[in-house]
Order: structure tokens, then sequence, then C-alpha cells
């Protein structure tokens, strides 16, 4: 890479994430794969279903793991046991755990302390940071004693300590109340309107909606996509609905709905059951209504398997193995980002290894 | 924004200090560690003034020799030290340190001092307060032993720190079966490797130290053992306490600690 480039990706990466092919394993379980991605300040949603490898990713991102394969850079830094990059990194963990014998100006004191303040600008600082969160009365009582919501804004309390210029924040809505989750929204998004920048994972689409536009989606410890919420929603849309009728003479009844426009496929999972694929499924479930009365048709119930992330994921997961080695992209973002492409070996495009397990 | 300085390595070991102290002494195990010395020094001092009041410096001797070398200093730096990082590592706030820009030489030593010096604290003070307790109808012989109390006190301080240091490393290296793992290694190599004869027991430090404090031989044939210098325990045992600490702060320093889901 020429000079010039070099300055130009440090200067990027000033405040950056970066992940180069970055994967981890642990034994014979795949919990990331071949993630490469650059993300700049603003906030990110980090979408998938559970054990997915968000929290891996994250762990990777704030020093905790250190990758099996690839890497990953925080303001140029490799984070694992860095300081230079820690300074700059404020992690939230999923885990309820705390230290539950402390109050909470003790707990987030500490973390300041351990950030590099002295101990009376710690302090400060954390009766700042725990009056932000809503805590100011709560916070010179044992952790403990605290409710769900409450260790959760004392978490991210102590995560925003230290005032980090990369906050990484794992399921950070978890347990909370209505109100917890108005202030815990607010601080993130005045963080992030400081300049810093944000990734925070959820499975809940509705969460990323309340605060941001730029989603990241992980499936089976690979980034599916990566793009605007509107762009989920629309592959939303595209991805074929299932719908499952069981009846008591299936194989008529699919013959008379193949017809039907937006139906794409048919299948019989079992005897007495017939599955349709349909890209309209208004449409469709007017249609299935309409013949069963013509038809004279017994219907015993109709579900539908999808469980519109989750499957998402797994379609996204599926488009992204089919579309591996055609030069394709994966879904709306590539699974090796074009700025990425140059730095893999030749071959090494869009090839990714076989994924051993689910994690 | 500007990102916050990062600390020193000394103010690093003070924050992690700090924070151990504090869950010390609001935790159960120190509770629990000062009631087993608690019971140990009132056992000894009921048996000095149980017997005929001639002989107590050799009732404190083998107070010192069966309560501290035998029993407290397994147990009281087993408790506040094994499972300093294995705890955390377990009940997942490892996170917490891990995540600051302290170095993890500073986690690794921080804890080792507070749950050292905690044991320390309790073993000493403990000693202190037999010898007191003891010779506290005769002033005469309060004063004329004291320097071998505090020989003693000197010898169990240093084999303190070494099995602090011990129980810290294999608190770091087995998170999982920390206890267990210390458990094991102190009932072998310390304690059963110094009731052997001869040069066997020179594997365990437990027979260094009760040499440095002055204390007779016991275990299987006593005869057999070769008398060490007075200097040698001290130059056995201050390096293996600075090997195990160097091991358990590598340890703390690579380990990725990845519990709970992935």
């Amino acid at each position: 890479m020429s000079g010039a480039g070099d300055t130009s990706r440090e200067r990027g990466d000033a405040l950056a994430v970066r992940a180069v092919r970055l994967s981890k394993w642990y034994g014979r379980v795949t919990a990331l794969q071949d993630v490469s991605l650059h993300l700049e300040p603003g906030i990110w949603g980090l979408l998938g279903p559970n054990g997915s490898g968000k929290t891996t990713f994250l762990r990777c991102v704030a020093g905790q793991l250190k990758p099996s394969l690839g890497e990953v850079r925080v303001a140029g830094e490799r984070p694992f046991s860095n300081v230079r990059a820690l300074r700059r990194i404020g992690l939230c963990p999923e885990a309820d755990a705390m230290y539950d014998e402390l109050t909470g100006t003790e707990f987030v004191t500490a973390m300041a302390e351990l950030s590099g303040y002295p101990k009376d600008d710690a302090r400060k600082r954390a009766s700042d940071a725990l009056d932000d969160f809503g805590l100011a009365k709560a916070k010179d009582r044992a952790i403990g004693g605290y409710s769900r919501g409450m260790r959760q804004r004392a978490k991210l309390a102590a995560s925003m300590v230290h005032d980090p210029d990369v906050l990484l924040l794992d399921e950070p809505l978890t347990g909370t109340d209505p109100t917890s989750r108005h202030v815990i929204l607010e601080q993130i998004r005045r963080r992030a309107e400081a300049g810093a920048l944000v990734i925070f994972s959820t499975h809940v689409l509705h969460e990323v909606e309340a605060l941001t536009d730029q989603v990241l989606l992980i499936a089976r410890g690979q980034v599916v996509a990566q793009g605007r919420v509107h762009e989920i929603r629309d592959l939303l849309e595209e991805h074929p609905h299932h719908v499952r009728i069981a009846c008591d003479r299936p194989r008529e009844l699919a013959a008379a709905l193949v017809r039907v426009e937006g139906v794409v496929g048919v299948r019989f999972p079992w005897p007495g059951t017939v599955e349709l694929m349909t890209r309209d499924p208004d449409s469709t479930y007017t249609a299935i209504a309409e013949e069963s009365v013509k038809g004279g048709f017994h219907v015993g119930s109709i579900t539908s398997p999808d469980a519109t992330l989750e499957a998402l994921f797994h379609y996204l997961v599926e488009r992204s193995s089919r579309m591996a080695g055609t030069g394709a992209d994966a879904a709306v973002g590539s699974a090796v980002p074009a700025q990425y492409q140059s730095q893999l070996a030749p071959g090494e495009k869009n090839a990714a290894p076989a994924q051993e397990a689910e994690p | 924004m500007s990102p916050p300085p990062v600390p020193s390595l000394g103010a690093g070991i003070a924050a992690v200090f700090r924070l151990t102290w504090k869950r010390l002494v609001r935790g159960k195990k120190l509770r629990l560690g000062a009631v087993a010395v608690a019971l140990v020094v009132v056992a000894v001092v009921a048996a000095r003034y149980a017997q005929d009041a001639t002989e107590p410096p050799e009732v404190m001797q083998a107070g010192i020799k069966l309560g501290f070398f035998t029993m407290l200093v397994f147990l009281v730096p087993f408790l506040l030290t094994s499972g300093a990082i294995a705890e955390e590592v377990e009940s997942r706030t490892f996170a917490y340190l891990s995540s600051r820009p302290v170095p993890r030489l500073a986690i690794a030593l921080g804890k080792y001092l507070a749950g050292a010096g905690a044991s320390l604290a309790l073993l000493l003070g403990g000693l202190l307060l037999m010898h007191v307790a003891t010779f506290l109808i005769t002033p005469g012989p309060m004063i004329d032993e004291l320097p071998s109390t505090l020989r003693a006190g000197g010898a169990l301080g240093l084999l303190t720190l070494l099995y602090a240091a011990i129980c810290t490393f294999w608190g770091a290296v087995a998170a999982e079966a920390a206890g267990i793992v210390s458990t094991l290694y102190l009932a072998v190599v310390e304690f059963a490797f110094g009731l052997l004869p001869g040069i066997f027991r020179f594997v365990s430090m437990n027979y260094f130290a009760t040499q440095l404090a002055g204390l007779p031989k016991a275990g299987m044939w006593p005869e057999l053992v070769p008398d060490v210098a007075a200097w040698v325990p001290i130059v056995v045992i201050v390096p293996e306490t600075l090997a195990f600490l160097f091991l358990a702060a590598l340890v703390v320093g690579t380990s990725e600690y990845r519990f709970g889901k992935a």
C-alpha cells in the first residue's frame, strides 16, 4: 500500500473500529468468521439472534479476546491488553454481574480510578455519571439492592465515566423499564453527539430503530449485511414468507394456491401439511381462505414458522453462502467490504472457511 | 474528545488494591479468616492457663508450630487469595478490570497485595495477640520471649507471602477450579513433603520457614533431615514467591478468561 494510503488510513483510524478478516473460535466452535468492516463515529446497531457472535465481536473490539485469525483495531491500535487502546474504550458487558457489596458511587469511582483519574477527580466523575443516569438518590446504596434497571444504568455509568471515544454496549436495554430505557437512550445519543463511536448489540430491530439508522447484521459469526434500517426492512419484505397449512388434502390445496401471485415455492414437510413460500403474504392468506371455501378443504391450522428477524438472518446466511465465490455481495453490505478486498491475498477474496459448529 | 491519561503501574496497582480491599473487608472470607485465627489463639491461651503455668514458652512454641505453621498459614492466604482472580472470572466481573487501561500486571499485583496484606495482618496480629495473652501474667518472659516470637513472625510472614502468591497463581491459571488446585498443591507439595524424611523435605517451603522460625523438626524421621543455615530459607522462599508472582502476572496478562456465552 502506498504511503499516501497509509496516511489516509491512519487518519481514518483516528476514531474508527476496523476489523480485517476477523475470526474467533473456541475449540471446534466458530464464533466469528471472516468479519471485515470499518466503522466510523456514530451509533451502530449490532443486530443478530442469540448466539450469533455479537458478544464475541464486542469482546474482540474491547480487548477481552484475541482474534484467532485476522485483526481488529481501535483507533489504529490492537486492543487486547493494550492500555493505549483501552483508555479510549468503554465497555458495558451484558452479564448482570456486578460488585454487589459496593455502593454505586464506590463502583463507578473505582472504574474511573482504573481509567487513570486521581481519587478526587474519579469521585466527582462518578457522581456526575450516576446523576446523568438518574441514580442520584441511589448512588450511596449497595448495588446488591438495586433493581435490574438500576444495575444496568450503574453499569452504563461506569462504562462512560471516562468519556470513552469508543463505546461498546452489549444488550444495554435488556431488562430495563421504560424510564430506564429513556435515560439510557438519551445518554447514548449524547455520547454519539459528542463524537463517540457507539456500537450496541441487540436482537430486537425495534431497539436499533430507536437510536440509529446504521445497522450491522450478524448471524452465525458472519456479518451478513451492513446498511440502513430501511434496507433491512426491504430485505424483510423481499424475504419469502413461509405459511404452513395443515389440511386434509395438502397436494390439491397446493395445486390451487401455486397459481396465486407472489407464491414462489411449495413443499410438504410432513403428511397432511403444505408449506408455501410467498413474497406477498396478504394476498396469499386471502387466497388460502378463498380456496379452502371453494374447494371444500378441511383446514386444521394455518401457521407461519417465520420469526421475522430470525428468519431473515437464516435467509441472509443462506444467500451469503450461495453467493460466496461468485463475486456478488452477500447482502446489502459485502461480507468483505470493497476497501479491504485489496488487503486479501489472491484467491482469498470471499473465500469463507466452512463453519464447524454453531456458537 | 481527548482520551483520559494512561494510569501508571503504581496508580493501577493502588486502584486495584483499593477496590479489592474494600470487597475483602465487606466480604465473608476475611471474617472467616479472623474467626479461624481467633479460635487458634483462644485454644493456645486456654491450654497455657489450663496447664501448670511453669512452661508457657513451650505452649507458645507448640501453638505457633501447630496452630500457625500447620493450619492457619495454609488456610488464611488460601481464603483471601485463591479466589482473587478466579472469582472475578467466574462471576464475570473480570471484564470491568480488563477493559480498563490498567496494565494487567497491576491487576495481578493489586489483587495479590490486597489478599496477602490482609493475610499478613490477620496472622501476625494473631501471633502478637497470642504472645501477649500467653505471657500476660508473667511480664518478664513476655519481653524475653519476644525475639523468638518476632523471629517466628518473620518466617510466618515470608511463608504467608509465598502461599498468597501460590494461590494467586493457581487462581489465575485454573480459574474454574482455583480452590481445588490450590488446595492440592498446598496439601501435597507444602504439607505432605514437609513431613517426609531426608532431602524430600526440601521441596516444602513450610519446612524452610519452620527452620527460619527456630521451631523443632517434626514429621517422619526428623533426624534424617539435614540442617540448613539460617540464610537458606530466605534465599529459597523469596525467589519462589517472586517466581509465582511473575507467573501469575504472566497468566493474567495473556489470558482471555472467556466465561459465559460466545
